[in-house]
């Protein structure tokens, strides 16, 4: 599958150079939506970090991410971090290359000292001398840090510009959404100490092909084999390496993860490690050879034909803020809060929204790409809409069931409780990746039967296309 | 080759020759067949043309492509025409980049023709053209890449690139050309006109350090060509030793592959650098010492303790290093740095307070021997400190504290004048896992369609996923269930619902793959029910159509051959599942009697005794297979009544469960232990020798024969060991169906257990699934002994973390169900297999203390006790130490057996200070004290 290439353009390189005797990181941005509207060299911080060599451990872990590829490592990967200047508090993200991974270090403000110029979401730029210099960070200097250039760099510079091709696949962006839904349903299942989580981690086996489980015993975590209730589950342990690099600085060890019972599939996890003045937290995805992409955790709310009115609204009411709580928004909207959800499913493709499991709040941000049409970033949808187009859905019985023609076979679906086929794609995953497009068709001739007032017209069908 | 010189444009007036035709190229151009590629008459052709008279040969040129494109031979002699004549030095590069372009030249001189007919074409496109080939350059060494793009740079006078596949692939290159007589590499170096460019991009470039790790390979151990080279052209002043020193250094820090890392620590090493040289980098060291790979951090450490010992390194930094080494995971490491500090400590004696306090950071180490040489070495410098430096230490030992073992914790404690009773680590409640549920019955025939669906919907294919998913056992029980009821019910709807399953899933239901694994088997039933056999009629009617009597070999399509070879559990499972089959090509399946009740796999016997009055009312005969299963799936109470009533049954299947009913179920097997030797040997080519599997095994009998349904003696008949190692290659992949197996005896789990020990030790060297069903044993039902005593033994000590994390499992929740077993016979069983078959002590060891984590402290003191002693009595101490401390931490929470452990006393007799000495002085206080 070919990607389209995206360019990230450079005022220069980031470095991390001596200024007037002290040690200043220069992070380099690129281009992004922010509250001062777009701008092609943002600059959202000028100040210092409490607690440099954590900080810069936890960029590099950041960065380390976005460089790997867990699942068949043929060729790394290469897009830099987004940084997110959220009012009080920095986001740094990547995601692996086989979009199995996402990477969030979260500056607190007890970790920043120092001005926070607007909010926004850009691009850093990650190079090689840049990764030599983090390394090289250590003691207890405090180190300065400028996320973007200043206002007179960007006036008076006029030597070449930095560019980076690389390719952007739209299954990366994708990914962005997947996380924010499925980590919205974790909850914090195990806390370690920083002595435990160290030992924890490091005793963690590798090139384990069957996904293990972590319980709660005694003050630390044991694997399993299987699911038991409190579990988290682990899949492919080698994938919490860029922990490793932090573990020195780590203050403790947070996990999180869905509730799942004894007949349970692998299902995603988070794992956060608390530094001083900062969190690192890195986000499972099921199975190694199961990109965050393919999840489809957002289809059945960009399915509910209401969303796109009600996601517009809410859009209004995000203001950069770093804490979204969903029932303060219903409330500032006057929309349920389940519409809200779905509402903040539907800015989440676009990347606008993120979750932040540590303090169980979205925060807002804007992805530096063209994220494109809904339809487009979700073909299981595109597929769903044209099946209902098509009329191949036939609802039986009282509703209980339904008959969906797809081609030359015709697979028969319960409506009961999720739902469910009998498609290939149902039978493998079983609903844990999310509605195949056959249920999610019928959830939309469904919805449309329901009488749903803001959908019922089909200028509203065209919109949403 | 005179031929391919430069010809310059100006030196024939254009306007003298005749205008350029595509004949003419063509007459110029290599033979397709030709062995050579002669560019003589090309660059002849087109020296001095115009760029318009080029153009107008790009129509022919294209129907060229096309004509030529399909050929075995591809455009390759097309070559020359295409840079002669293709419109810009983007389009160039890319034709060059073809695949067929980079197939190395057959004729001498193809990259100075390629130059050649660019130079003469327009000069000023070179560089480009040079950029883009060697951007685009793989650093593989095949293919002519490199040589175009030399060919280019140095005909035109262009910078030298510094692409990685540029870079690599000169190293490649000088490497190569270097080995053999006459020549060594730093004379090649000297000699090489990209020598001065490239050097420091070899310190840039990805994919540097795995080929010199690769052609170092060649050399003697530890010795590197480059780096010998690039020392002697240092010492001769041809370059400088900063860029190489700081080169490697600037390189490690970026982080590394492991592979590529010890390249540039041999290319460092071979530098020899000085102190002086040394203690200027000496923050780039400091800073390898925490993230750098362990060899990496192992040098850094080694030229640190180099400058102290030469008073270059101040205390500041030394207590950095300190803290960085010891917080890391490698015991060489650590204990070379406890050494180092206890030395340096004299050195600095102004700071030995900060020295000492960081030795505390050894205290997070999973070794308790390292965390006791801290301590130890902690005890022996605090005491000469004055008070304030001493505070420092007591603080820092007082904070660090809960992180020590409980085993020093009473020391550290003394230390610091505080009587703390250590306190332990609190234990967990050990409950026993929740009880899993059986789904309801499969209410409809789309809910049946949708589970065939999902069984068939993972093709369990071993080469895709050796550890593949797993078959739901409890999904085949019911859609076994479902189908028969649906066919009773309405042939006619079961028959139609399934036609669209037969489409989809044609690889599963038509074929010969799949039939000896469950997928395949209901793929049969699937088949049976719509007397679809595919375009395999012949497969498809041997299959079925046989009477309530067939054996297995007339039931389980396949080879005799093959059939023999199954496993015994899945020769049972298959039979069974391919008599279904048979029933559902018959109008009357009439009623399922080994359906099953709960999720363990027992039936209602209310319902099979029900099920046989109705059989018998029906007139017709019940399957036998399916009697035979419902009998081993009775539960163990039965109700006297029922017994009556099963009493008044009267044909011959219903006296049969009659009298098994009356005597209580079918007995369960009586399992043994038997030492096997020479099970199997097996050429091992890594270690040029033959490796023997030996060790001890189950042996199983049936419990009374007259009992035991006839059909379910191949399952108290065990495989044979030897048979099932050299078969494993063979075999069709039954693996997935294991989760199976315990359904098959609910009420005999050790004889389930005796043959999975069979799978259980060959995977203690990987080669073999079987663990994963352990927890579902341990959560079935039946007597305990030496069937799931040895299937535990080695899958304590399995290769795969996923086995062990199963065996702990199993362990956990037979300690919390509290059933009889006798854990120290486990105990004895693993000492037999660490000294017959090679279980490694440490696996075991590691596991038994994720179990005493979880709570089966008891249970893991009984394992070890038997265990000890065979451990004490044998030579190897290897994991000695870790297992009296697990002994000595579970020996005091649990109850288990008292008494002395054999050899335990001798041991802690024993003079010296080594760890184990210390762990069995502390077991035998604990057995002690509790009496």
């Amino acid at each position: 599958m070919s990607s389209p290439v995206h360019s990230f353009t450079y005022l220069r390189s980031s470095t991390l150079a001596a200024v007037d005797g002290e040690r200043s990181l220069g992070l380099q941005t690129c281009g992004g939506l922010g509250s001062h509207g777009l701008t092609p060299f943002p600059r959202f911080f000028d100040g210092f970090l409490t607690a440099p060599e954590a900080a810069a451990g936890g960029l590099l872990a950041v960065a380390d991410v976005a460089a790997a590829r867990y699942y068949q490592p043929m060729r790394p990967g290469l897009l830099d971090p987004v940084v997110t200047g959220n009012g009080d508090r920095l986001r740094f993200e990547s995601f692996s290359a086989c979009c199995g991974v996402h990477a969030r270090l979260d500056v607190l403000p007890a970790g920043i000292d120092g001005e926070m110029f607007g909010t926004g979401t850009t691009n850093v730029d990650v190079n090689a001398p840049l990764r030599e210099a983090l390394a090289k960070v250590g003691g207890a200097d405090p180190l300065h840090l400028a996320v973007g250039p200043d206002d007179v760099t960007v006036t008076t510079f006029d030597g070449p510009v930095v560019e980076k091709k690389v390719p952007l696949p739209e299954r990366w962006l994708r990914g962005f959404a997947e996380v924010q839904v499925i980590s919205a349903g974790f909850d914090l299942r195990a806390e370690l100490a920083a002595g435990e989580a160290v030992r924890f981690v490091r005793a963690l086996p590798r090139g384990a092909r069957q996904p293990l489980w972590a319980v709660p015993a005694g003050r630390s975590l044991r694997l399993t084999a299987r699911p038991l209730p409190g579990a988290v589950c682990l899949p492919g342990p080698d994938r919490l390496q860029a922990l490793t690099r932090l573990l020195r600085h780590a203050l403790a060890l947070r996990v999180y993860g869905p509730a799942v019972h004894a007949r349970s599939s692998a299902v995603s996890s988070a794992w956060e490690i608390e530094l001083p003045g900062m969190r690192l937290t890195l986000t499972l995805s099921p199975d190694p050879a199961r990109g965050f992409s393919g999840e489809g955790a957002v289809l059945t709310g960009l399915a509910a034909d209401s969303g796109a009115a009600d996601a517009d609204l809410i859009s209004a009411l995000l203001a950069w803020e770093p804490r979204v709580e969903v029932g303060e928004l219903a409330a500032r909207s006057g929309l349920a809060a389940d519409r809200v959800r779905a509402a903040l499913v539907r800015l989440g493709t676009g990347g606008r929204i993120g979750y932040d499991v540590a303090e169980a709040a979205y925060y807002h941000r804007e992805l530096p790409y063209d994220t494109g049409s809904v339809e487009r970033m979700n073909p299981r949808l595109r597929d769903a809409h044209a099946l209902v187009a098509a009329g191949a859905v036939t609802l039986t019985g009282t509703g209980e069931s339904a008959t969906v023609r797809s081609g030359e076979n015709t697979y028969g679906l319960r409506l009961a409780g999720a739902g469910s086929c009998t498609c290939q794609w149902w039978a493998e995953y079983r609903g844990g990746r999310g509605p195949c497009k056959h249920l999610l068709a019928t959830q939309i001739v469904r919805g449309r039967a329901a009488g749903d007032p803001t959908t019922t017209a089909p200028a509203a069908q065209e919109a949403n296309r | 080759m005179t031929g391919t010189e430069p010809n310059t444009g100006s030196t024939t007036p254009a306007g003298t020759r005749a205008p350029l035709t595509w004949a003419q190229v063509q007459a110029a151009l290599p033979d397709q067949d030709e062995r050579t590629e002669d560019p003589t008459a090309i660059i002849a052709l087109f020296a001095g043309r115009t760029e318009a008279e080029r153009r107008k040969l790009l129509p022919e040129y294209k129907e060229a492509i096309r004509a030529l494109r399909d050929t075995p031979r591809g455009l390759r002699s097309l070559r020359y025409a295409g840079i002669a004549c293709l419109g810009g030095p983007a389009g160039i590069a890319q034709w060059l980049s073809r695949e067929d372009m980079t197939w190395p030249g057959r004729g001498v001189g193809d990259e100075r023709a390629v130059y050649t007919l660019l130079a003469q074409r327009n000069p000023a496109w070179l560089p480009e053209i040079a950029n883009r080939l060697a951007a685009k350059m793989p650093v593989e060494p095949w293919g002519n890449h490199w040589d175009v793009v030399d060919a280019l740079v140095r005909g035109g006078g262009l910078p030298t690139p510094t692409t990685a596949g540029f870079v690599v692939r000169w190293l490649d290159k000088v490497g190569r050309e270097s080995i053999g007589e006459g020549h060594t590499l730093a004379e090649r170096l000297r000699e090489d006109p990209y020598f001065a460019d490239l050097l420091p991009a070899l310190f840039e470039a990805d994919g540097v350090g795995a080929r010199l790790e690769s052609q170092d390979s060649w050399q003697q151990a530890g010795q590197s060509r480059w780096g010998a080279a690039l020392a002697e052209l240092a010492d001769a002043k041809v370059i400088e030793r900063d860029t190489v020193l700081d080169g490697c250094l600037s390189r490690l820090l970026r982080g590394e592959r492991l592979g590529a890392s010890r390249a540039f620590i041999r290319l460092h090493d071979a530098m020899a650098p000085t102190d002086d040289e040394l203690a200027a980098r000496v923050d780039f060291y400091l800073r390898l010492l925490p993230d750098a790979p362990s060899p990496v951090a192992g040098t850094a450490q080694e030229v640190l303790r180099r400058l102290d010992a030469a008073g270059r390194l101040d205390a500041e930094r030394l207590a950095e290093a300190s803290r960085a080494v010891l917080f890391r995971s490698e015991k060489k490491l650590v204990r070379g740095q406890l050494v180092w500090l206890g030395q340096a400590i004299k050195r600095h004696p102004e700071h030995a307070g900060t020295l000492l306090a960081g030795a505390c950071t050894a205290f997070g180490s999973t070794a308790v021997d390292l965390q006791e040489r801290a301590l130890i070495l902690i005890a022996k410098h605090v005491g000469k400190l004055p008070a304030d430096q001493a505070a420092l230490v007591y603080d820092e030992v007082r904070a660090q504290l809960p992180l020590l073992g409980e085993a020093l914790r009473p020391d550290a404690a003394a230390l610091i004048g505080e009587s703390v009773v250590a306190e332990p680590d609190p234990l967990p409640l050990l409950a026993p896992p929740p009880v899993r549920e059986l789904p309801p019955p499969i209410g409809s025939l789309d809910e049946l369609v949708e589970e065939l669906a999902v069984l068939f919907a993972g093709t369990a294919n071993p080469w895709v996923n050796p550890r593949g998913r797993a078959t739901d056992p409890l999904a085949v029980e019911r859609i076994v269930s479902a189908m028969l009821r649906e066919h009773a019910r309405d042939r006619e709807a079961l028959h139609t619902a399934l036609l669209p399953l037969t489409e989809r899933h044609a690889h599963i239901i038509e074929q010969h793959w799949f039939i000896h694994q469950v997928q395949g088997a209901v793929g049969a039933l699937v088949a049976a029910a719509t007397g679809y056999g595919g375009s395999r009629t012949g497969w498809f009617r041997s299959l079925f159509g046989k009477g309530t009597e067939a054996s297995d070999h007339d039931l389980i399509p396949g080879s005799k051959v093959d059939v023999d070879r199954l496993e015994p559990a899945q020769r049972f499972l298959l039979a069974r599942l391919y008599e279904v089959g048979t029933r559902l090509r018959v109008p009357y399946s009439g009623p399922h009697l080994a359906e099953i009740a709960d999720a363990t796999g027992f039936v209602d016997p209310r319902a099979l005794v029900a099920g046989l009055e109705q059989w018998e009312a029906s007139e017709h005969t019940p399957w036998r297979r399916d009697v035979d299963q419902a009998l081993l799936r009775l539960p163990a109470d039965i109700d006297p009544d029922l017994i009556a009533r099963a009493g008044r049954l009267t044909s011959p299947a219903g006296r049969r469960v009659a009298a098994v009913l009356a005597a209580g179920g079918p007995p369960a097997g009586v399992v043994g232990r038997r030492r096997f030797d020479r099970i199997h040997r097996e050429f091992s080519y890594r270690d040029r020798t033959w490796a023997h599997s030996d060790g001890p095994l189950a042996t199983v009998v049936p419990g009374d024969r007259e009992l035991l349904p006839k059909s379910a003696s191949v399952l108290y008949d065990l495989a044979d060991a030897g048979a099932a190692a050299r078969g494993a290659g063979w075999s069709e992949n039954t693996e997935p169906d294991m989760h199976c197996w315990p359904l098959l005896l609910p009420r005999d789990r050790d004889t389930i257990a005796a043959h999975l020990a069979i799978r259980t030790q060959r995977g203690i060297d990987g080669s073999s699934r079987g663990a994963e069903i352990l927890p579902a044993l341990a959560e079935s039902h039946g007597p305990l002994g030496p069937g799931m005593s040895l299937a535990l033994a080695y899958a304590l000590g399995a290769r795969a973390a996923e086995d062990r994390a199963a065996a702990v499992d199993a362990l956990v929740t037979l300690a919390a169900r509290g059933d009889a077993w006798d854990t120290a016979a486990l105990g004895r069983d693993i000492g037999e297999a660490v000294r017959t078959r090679g279980l490694k002590t440490t696996r075991v060891v590691a596991s038994l203390r994720d179990a005493a984590r979880a709570g089966a402290g008891a249970a893991v003191w009984g394992v070890l006790s038997g265990f000890l002693p065979d451990l004490l009595a044998g030579t190897k101490s290897t994991g000695l130490a870790d297992a009296l401390s697990v002994a000595a931490e579970t020996a005091a929470a649990g109850g288990g057996p008292a008494g002395a452990i054999r050899g335990l006393d001798e041991l802690a007799d024993r003079k010296g200070a080594s760890r184990a000495v210390t762990e069995a002085k502390r077991l035998r206080r604990i057995l002690a004290d509790r009496g």
